[in-house]
């Protein structure tokens, strides 16, 4: 069970704010997701959880300890980046075997299984991996890592569909077999959504909301049908963008649903449906 | 500690393939020089100082150390000091196999012909601890050495990178035009001060720990120069 606190975290790159005063309380065992248009400080972020770069000012810490050059804090964390940092020469067996060398709870019969369930070979050179397979290399050992913390940064860069399928269904199998903090950062934010129980969306360098996903959700809908009547529906409420294709019209409501909305829509002749996770980003980060 | 020993153990294991092909070379030549010379020569030819390949080797192996360790060891959330510590550890493994190696190949080179290491050409002594320990501290400063200027081109935007490539040709520019400023005192003055630093104080009795103490000052200055980079080293592509 492992706790991450930021407190006051800012960044900065020359006169670039990249972070700007981030307070954040990450809880264990939970999995969020780290959404954010591109630019908006994700990695950023995640890098100074573990220690890659450093603040221009404020404090993280994982179970009161300092992340700032602390082996002990450090031990506690996987970060699975987009970028491989792995030697190109190393074949994979060796880097499986080097992990569990630093990390001690390293489950290799469990990451060897992996493999074999993917498709990779062990044998394989890490520089004669596709992007795709790097990126299943790296996503095997983060979840064989046994951790209590691991971060995701865009696990499933390269990744065919099936392959996607089968990283999020280990990762759920995963976690619930051995439950640790887990924070996903990607930008296919619909394919995560079944995986997330609360979501961090991070704009321009600050938070702008840390939320149960299905609280995020229960406080949102989407309105759609013919144009003029959705128009209609949505006179004094409160919505955030919207689709048109031709007479067809579908927008994102703010609100908890109700009764007499329901009744409204009947009326109306309009549907109301279950807002997507990535519509409700779109809507909250594009204003 | 023990994930100080781990790196290390890691850099071991990253050095072992370039010290292996840099023997297998050597035994290679060697061998060949032995053939030719026994076949082609009027008797067994005379050989010297083979053992500069290996602080040469120290030298690019310490360049070619920082770049993928640092990677690695972020990669499995390894702290810089821990990997500078490791260093610490592992170059100095890597110093005392080279010069432990390097004194086998000048035994087993003497057995076959007449041959001088570097430190009896230099210092006439040929006690096996006094060899070590010099080998030692020379192949220490070397590794040191190229893995500072690693770092610090590591570390440099590319206008920092350029400069100091420029550097070298500047400060010999420099020190020509104030020795000739000088009416050639500096040179001397420099000369002077690098004969007694490695242990030529006296020409006719050279004191080879002088030496010694000469490369390990050298090869802490290295390294303190390298840990002041490495503290707050960004990751970088």
């Amino acid at each position: 069970m492992s706790t991450i606190a930021i407190k006051g975290i800012c960044k900065d790159y020359g006169t670039t704010r990249a972070l700007d005063n981030i307070d954040l309380e990450i809880e264990p065992d939970k999995i969020y997701g780290l959404l954010g248009r591109n630019g908006a400080g994700k990695t950023t972020l995640l890098n100074l959880i573990t220690n890659r770069i450093f603040p221009t000012a404020g404090e993280i810490a994982i179970d009161g300890e300092s992340v700032v050059e602390n082996d002990r804090a450090l031990s506690k964390v996987f970060y699975m980046t987009e970028a491989n940092l792995y030697p190109p020469g190393l074949r994979v067996r060796e880097v499986l075997g080097w992990s569990k060398e630093f990390y001690p709870g390293f489950d290799m019969p469990y990451a060897l299984w992996l493999c074999e369930q993917f498709g990779l070979k062990t044998g394989k050179r890490v520089k004669e991996l596709s992007t795709g397979y790097g990126s299943i290399m790296k996503a095997i050992v983060a979840l064989a890592s046994n951790a209590p913390i691991v971060v995701f940064d865009e696990p499933v860069l390269g990744l065919d569909a099936n392959h996607r399928q089968m990283f999020y269904r280990a990762l759920i199998a995963n976690y619930s077999q051995h439950p640790k903090t887990i924070i996903i950062s990607s930008h296919l934010i619909e394919e995560i959504a079944e995986v997330l129980e609360e979501v961090i969306i991070i704009k321009d360098g600050s938070i702008v909301l840390k939320q149960s996903v299905e609280e995020l959700l229960g406080q949102a809908y989407t309105v759609s049908g013919e144009a003029a009547q959705v128009d209609s529906y949505l006179a004094g409420r409160k919505f955030a963008g919207g689709e048109e294709l031709g007479k067809f019209k579908a927008v994102t409501v703010l609100g908890v649903l109700t009764e007499g909305d329901r009744a409204l829509a009947q009326k109306l002749d309009v549907e109301l449906s279950r807002v997507e996770l990535q519509k409700l980003f779109i809507s909250l980060t594009n204003s | 500690m023990s994930r100080i020993l781990k790196v290390a153990k890691w850099q071991l294991y990253d050095a072992r393939k370039a010290v292996f092909l840099f023997y297998l070379v050597i035994a290679s030549v060697l061998a060949l020089i032995t053939i030719l010379n026994v076949l082609y020569g009027d008797g067994p030819g005379k050989m010297g100082g083979v053992d500069v390949n290996e602080v040469v080797f120290c030298f690019v192996l310490g360049l070619n150390s920082y770049t993928g360790a640092f990677k690695f060891t972020q990669a499995n959330s390894i702290t810089r000091r821990s990997l500078f510590a490791a260093t610490l550890v592992s170059f100095a493994g890597i110093a005392a196999f080279m010069t432990l190696a390097s004194i086998i190949v000048g035994t087993i080179l003497k057995s076959i012909m007449p041959y001088e290491g570097m430190m009896m050409q230099l210092y006439r002594i040929e006690a096996r601890p006094t060899q070590f320990i010099w080998g030692f501290a020379l192949n220490t400063f070397a590794i040191f050495l190229g893995w500072m200027i690693t770092m610090v081109y590591y570390r440099s935007s590319r206008l920092q990178k350029t400069l100091v490539s420029l550097s070298p040709a500047f400060l010999i520019m420099g020190l020509i035009y104030l020795n000739n400023r000088t009416g050639g005192r500096l040179g001397a003055a420099l000369i002077r001060a690098m004969r007694k630093a490695l242990g030529f104080a006296d020409m006719i009795n050279p004191n080879p720990l002088v030496a010694v103490f000469s490369f390990f000052v050298a090869a802490a200055c290295c390294a303190a120069l390298g840990f002041l980079l490495i503290r707050r080293a960004p990751i970088r592509s």
